[in-house]
């Protein structure tokens, strides 16, 4: 494995993105950097800018003005960029299935790397994922 | 350029200066998780970070406004780097009682707790500065400390009562001099770079990521301004040192340094300082290990007289 994939596996950016939902998905993205389980250790920290970001963590059903923005982030991520579906809203829209407003699962509008099932997942499903998000980085090094 | 110069200009200020911020930035950040009762990044982890966001392969568009950005964070970091050279070569060395010390140091970090409300006002009414914006708080007063003091002491003033009480007649003028107001205006971008593009925590992130319309930011462009809040972070503390050791002798100034960052050192080390949960992050965070940096550095003063 080359350096630059090191640095990179050591020092993972994401950039959580919280689209239409109940909220619960992003509040245990955040409670994987609490004093509780402390990604930090590992490098992980939460970006500024989708453009610093190695991953996006899509929580929620999206709506029309929310999806428009998604796609662009995506685009202004420097590579490497990973796409990350969190929650079953995102997957396949959960309780928002039947609403009034339309929305749209985020496999529906971007390449998904990994889903990562629950309503919503446990901290340690989210820890898990980053653990394959690193393999993945691994596996692929032009991702 | 002779040798000697240039080895005046580039051993001070590249080596020790770059070596010292990404210790300092890493020092921050683990006395910030040891506020908030974790355990903090690894050794090593600011300089990973860097790296990586240097070797990221920026694909953002180049506008007049990122151009800016970047003028910007090479202005703070050029302005930094001046700095350390005039506290390595003890150009920057204040003489005053130790009263004026206290006072000096006072009012900067008094000042510190002001600028999230003046930035918050600047965000397009976004709240940017939440009770965990404890690294702003910290970083953005150095640039203000910088502006003030460099004309503040260019004029021939010290940090004593006296001198503190003539700052007003001294500094106007001060700061109308070629070097008074290149050092204004390299704090006053500084500042403006630190607070638009200083990187947040958990909790201020999830506040402004909903609806939050991504901006184009190169990598590199955001190392440039990282390295410059971190160069602040590193250089200014010196000051801080020389502040309260009343005037440190040319000769043993980098030994008040080296103090200094065994007490931020020791600071890490212990897993919490604050007060009680109940009083709250930010009160926490200005009253708990900040008040011990200020015992022990008044310690090590009177130590020393």
């Amino acid at each position: 494995m080359g350096i630059r994939l090191q640095i990179v596996t050591r020092s993972l950016w994401i950039y959580p993105v919280v689209a239409g939902g109940c909220n619960g998905c992003h509040l245990e993205i955040l409670a994987c950097l609490g004093p509780r389980y402390d990604l930090e250790r590992f490098g992980v920290r939460i970006a500024p800018s989708p453009n610093l970001a190695d991953a996006i963590l899509v929580s929620g059903s999206l709506i029309h003005p929310d999806d428009r923005r998604l796609k662009r982030m995506v685009l202004e991520m420097a590579g490497p960029s990973l796409v990350l579906a969190v929650g079953t809203c995102s997957l396949d829209r959960g309780l928002f299935r039947d609403g009034a407003v339309q929305t749209h699962a985020a496999d529906s509008i971007l390449r998904i790397d990994l889903h990562i099932p629950g309503c919503p997942p446990r901290p340690e499903a989210v820890i898990a994922g980053f653990g394959k998000i690193i393999r993945l980085i691994r596996q692929n090094p032009d991702i | 350029m002779n040798g000697s110069a240039l080895t005046r200009l580039l051993f001070p200020g590249l080596l020790f200066v770059l070596a010292g911020a990404l210790l300092a930035g890493w020092i921050e950040r683990k006395v910030r998780a040891r506020l908030e009762f974790r355990q903090g990044p690894p050794p090593l982890q600011t300089l990973t970070d860097w790296i990586k966001l240097s070797v990221k392969r920026p694909e953002g568009r180049r506008t007049l406004r990122g151009l800016l950005r970047t003028a910007a964070a090479a202005a703070g970091l050029a302005g930094a780097f001046g700095f350390g050279i005039l506290v390595w070569q003890n150009r920057f060395i204040p003489f005053s009682g130790f009263a004026g010390d206290f006072f000096a140091w006072l009012v900067c970090f008094s000042a510190a707790s002001l600028l999230p409300d003046l930035a918050d006002t600047a965000g397009r009414g976004r709240s940017r500065c939440g009770p965990g914006s404890f690294n702003i708080r910290i970083t953005s007063i150095f640039p203000l400390f910088i502006a003030w003091g460099v004309p503040h002491l260019g004029a021939g003033a010290s940090f004593g009562i006296p001198d503190l009480i003539r700052s007003q007649s001294v500094y106007g003028p001060a700061v109308l001099s070629p070097e008074g107001g290149l050092a204004f205006m390299v704090s006053f971008i500084s500042v403006f770079t630190a607070v638009r593009s200083a990187d947040s925590g958990g909790s201020e992130a999830g506040l402004r990521i909903a609806g939050h319309a991504a901006e184009p930011h190169p990598g590199i462009r955001i190392a440039l301004a990282g390295m410059s809040r971190l160069l602040l972070l590193f250089t200014v503390p010196e000051a801080m040192v020389l502040l309260f050791t009343g005037g440190a002798s040319a000769t043993g100034h980098w030994v008040s340094g080296l103090l200094y960052l065994t007490v931020f050192l020791a600071l890490v080390a212990i897993p919490n300082l604050g007060p009680a949960r109940t009083r709250g992050r930010s009160l926490r965070a200005h009253l708990g290990p900040l008040t011990l940096a200020a015992l022990a550095a008044v310690g090590l003063a009177l130590i020393q007289r």
